[in-house]
């Protein structure tokens, strides 16, 4: 017995596989229902039986012959990584194509176990499978899970277990392919006995170049070019990888005849929900009807608790200030600590938290659902004509939760050009660091206007507007950039529509919360501090009467001006380059920093401080445009640099968007000025 | 025919995939597999984009793919 064992998490993309992951791990990792949530390994342990595992769960992917970079990760994870066992995840609901990929592993590794997720759902819909019968066609352990219900998970355990201490008796019964054993021969006699024999011969049948430029490190020179010299005797690959898949297609037809039972139309449920949701007529209306829905609660439910929120950090600051004069705290010091960086902290969480908290888990509601890729599948013939990937829509979307993840998301788009085209508009997604600002502004000059459903029904249909001119900037760049940057047609793609399901509340809440709220209030709180303290430093530092801060804000000024805003305002936008989440504090902030007196302890203090400092109904708008289009934060800028390892197009991702607000913010200032 | 000339609901049995490469294989991995059966469920906007029902499972083809894929009618 070994220390500990590798096991390898594989599975086609909405199976399941990284609720089994966290079932097994206790690791909280985000899952979605589509293509494209997991795009890199994610590593956890688990211990059972007094022996150590780690866990990596690698990519979705419907073959280890994929084109995008997801599939090629999970591909060298399975070739290379020698896994001691992998454990291939399938849907019960589409088995057959599942177990290509099963046969796929197989020629790879000896020992995986099948593991049939989602089995809950397939008693549901009156789908019966034949465990023994598939352990025996198959001749591998096979075990029925669920991750929703915990069913199955000891005896998945179980059977790791029982691979690893060579208790469970393989008898994998190997496709057969006739031409192999000839070649395999012919491998033999010029090779010698070389490493993974059956996977050569195979692949000197079915591979392109990119595979055998793949495998070059792992084997000797000489072995490559005797093997570049066989495969040169061997012709029509492409031909050969569809007689070998359509054989795998037959022999998983037929197990699957065996051993499993489906009734009559089991996707009857979902392609009668399809009939409305993706309707040509209805699709696109229902869309803006859900968003405003979201975005309606958002900001009927946030007011409360913000102003409940704004009125305590006001009491603890008061604390505060009563125990510095008690410790007889340096009056600097004190400023410097509760009025810069303390005040700052509790806006960020007092203006940030509620929306967020409430809007999340509600578009977590939607994405559990499978509502993102029939959005994409609405919206397909706008990324068409803009030249972009039909995927994009579904990066566009994981960019209302975070650029950053979107463009680490954007993987799914195999095609070099069109993912670029991604990445440069993702940031017109505005992501929730933005949304509470947006919800926020437009709660603080719209409510105005009316009480009780209305209320909250303009600032909703605002916030709806917004979403709908970020789509449409998308659209607009990506068809500019399409036809001078980044010239081109769109690629092949395939947009899985995966069944509805009915998503699972606490699953929602805790991803929602833990992961997605937390973590974005935790990266603003690290930001905030120091940028707090900053701005109080600048306030308080003067050159010729004049604080630094006032400088800075006159020297943006006229800019600002231009654009519909002003001096302080820019100067917010720049400093929370770090994190978008701090705009609204750090302009708050900026005009409050020479007078202490003045607290904030509801929405309509908020609106306040911003009239008094010659806000109108433009400089709203000139704000959530610049806000909606401007460049991306820091991290995402990174994360952009990590991905595309180019300094130009990370310049160009910072520098597009930019001008883009600018024109967008020059436009609006002008037409109003014109206007009125 | 093309596959994109099925009428709602019609089932076509694949015949001919004209895509190269690893293009072809994303298709081949999701069953697009001469001789099986694909059923067209329903068109999108302009009819530029369908859903079809393969192997148990949805998936959505844009109008210039489904061109590449020869079908005949049951």
């Amino acid at each position: 017995m070994r220390s500990h064992y590798n096991i390898c998490l594989a599975g086609n993309p909405n199976t399941g596989k990284s609720s089994i992951f966290n079932k097994l791990t206790k690791l909280k990792q985000h899952t979605g229902n589509w293509h494209g949530k997991t795009v890199e390994v994610t590593r956890g342990c688990f211990r059972h039986k007094g022996i150590q595992f780690l866990l990596d769960d690698v990519p979705g992917a419907y073959s280890l012959f994929g084109l995008s970079e997801d599939e090629i990760i999970a591909r060298n994870h399975v070739f290379f990584e020698n896994s001691d066992i992998v454990i291939v995840v399938c849907d019960p609901a589409s088995l057959t194509k599942n177990l290509n990929l099963l046969f796929q592993v197989m020629e790879y590794n000896n020992k995986v176990i099948l593991v049939v997720n989602l089995i809950d759902e397939a008693i549901k819909n009156d789908i019966i499978l034949n465990r023994p019968g598939l352990m025996k066609d198959l001749g591998i352990p096979v075990v029925f899970t669920s991750a929703k219900t915990n069913q199955g998970i000891e005896q998945l355990k179980n059977a790791v277990c029982d691979v690893v201490a060579d208790k469970f008796k393989y008898n994998i019964k190997h496709i057969y392919y006739p031409i192999i054993s000839e070649l395999k021969k012919e491998i033999e006699k010029e090779l010698g006995e070389i490493n993974q024999k059956e996977i050569i011969a195979m692949r000197i049948l079915d591979a392109d170049d990119e595979f055998f430029n793949m495998i070059e490190k792992h084997y000797s020179r000489q072995d490559m070019e005797n093997i570049n010299k066989i495969r040169s005797r061997y012709q029509g690959q492409d031909e050969n990888r569809e007689t070998i898949l359509a054989f795998n297609f037959k022999v998983a037809t037929d197990i699957v005849a065996r051993n499993v039972f489906y009734p009559d139309n089991i996707l009857k449920k979902t392609k009668q929900i399809d009939k409305i949701l993706t309707s040509k007529i209805w699709g696109i209306p229902i869309m803006c009807l859900l968003l405003f829905v979201i975005f309606f609660i958002t900001i009927k439910l946030a007011n409360f608790p913000s102003t409940v929120l704004m009125k305590l950090f006001t009491w603890i600051e008061n604390k505060m200030l009563d125990f510095a004069i008690m410790v007889n705290l340096n009056s600097s010091l004190k400023e410097f600590l509760v009025f810069g960086i303390y005040r700052t902290l509790a806006q960020v969480v007092a203006v940030m938290l509620p929306p967020m908290a409430i809007f999340f888990p509600l578009f977590t509601f939607l994405e559990d659902l499978g509502y993102l890729p029939r959005i994409a599948f609405n919206l397909d013939r706008f990324f068409q004509k803009s030249g972009c990937h039909g995927k994009q829509c579904l990066t566009m979307c994981m960019g209302f939760g975070c650029n950053a993840a979107a463009i680490l998301g954007s993987r799914i788009i195999d095609s070099p050009r069109e993912r670029l085209l991604a990445i440069i508009t993702n940031t017109f997604a505005p992501c929730n660091g933005r949304f509470p600002l947006i919800f926020t502004l437009a709660a603080c000059f719209l409510s105005g206007f009316s009480s009780g459903f209305v209320n909250a029904a303009f600032p909703a249909l605002l916030a709806v507007i917004i979403i709908i001119i970020g789509i449409l900037t998308t659209f607009l760049v990506a068809k500019i950039l399409s036809k001078t940057l980044l010239k081109g047609v769109p690629s092949t793609f395939t947009l899985e529509l995966p069944p509805y399901r009915k998503p699972n509340i606490i699953h929602i809440i805790y991803t929602s919360l833990i992961n997605r709220t937390l973590f974005v209030l935790g990266r603003a709180i690290i930001v905030a501090a120091p940028v707090g303290g900053i701005i109080w430093i600048l306030s308080n530092t003067y050159i010729e009467s004049h604080s630094l801060l006032t400088w800075a804000g006159d020297i943006l000024n006229p800019l600002g001006r231009i654009l519909g805003m002003d001096g302080i305002i820019l100067l917010a936008f720049i400093l929370a380059l770090p994190a978008n989440e701090i705009v609204l504090p750090l302009i708050i902030m900026g005009y409050t920093a020479g007078n202490y007196l003045q607290a904030t302890e509801s929405i309509a203090d908020i609106t306040n401080i911003l009239n008094t400092n010659g806000w109108t109904i433009l400089t709203v708008g000139a704000v959530l445009l610049f806000s909606l289009l401007h460049f991306p934060c820091s991290t995402t800028l990174l994360t952009i640099y990590k991905e595309t390892r180019s300094k130009k197009w990370t310049f160009l991702s910072f520098l597009i968007p930019t001008v883009v607000a600018i024109i967008a913010c020059l436009i609006l200032n002008l037409s109003f000025k014109i206007l009125i | 025919m093309k596959l994109g000339q099925l009428q709602v609901d019609e089932i076509g049995v694949i015949k001919k995939i004209s895509i190269k490469g690893r293009q072809k294989e994303r298709l081949l991995s999701l069953g697009f597999i001469k001789n099986s059966p694909i059923k067209m469920i329903k068109h999108g906007l302009r009819n530029k984009i369908s859903m079809y029902e393969v192997y148990n499972t949805l998936i959505a083809l844009r109008r210039e793919d489904a061109e590449l894929i020869e079908v005949e009618i049951l």
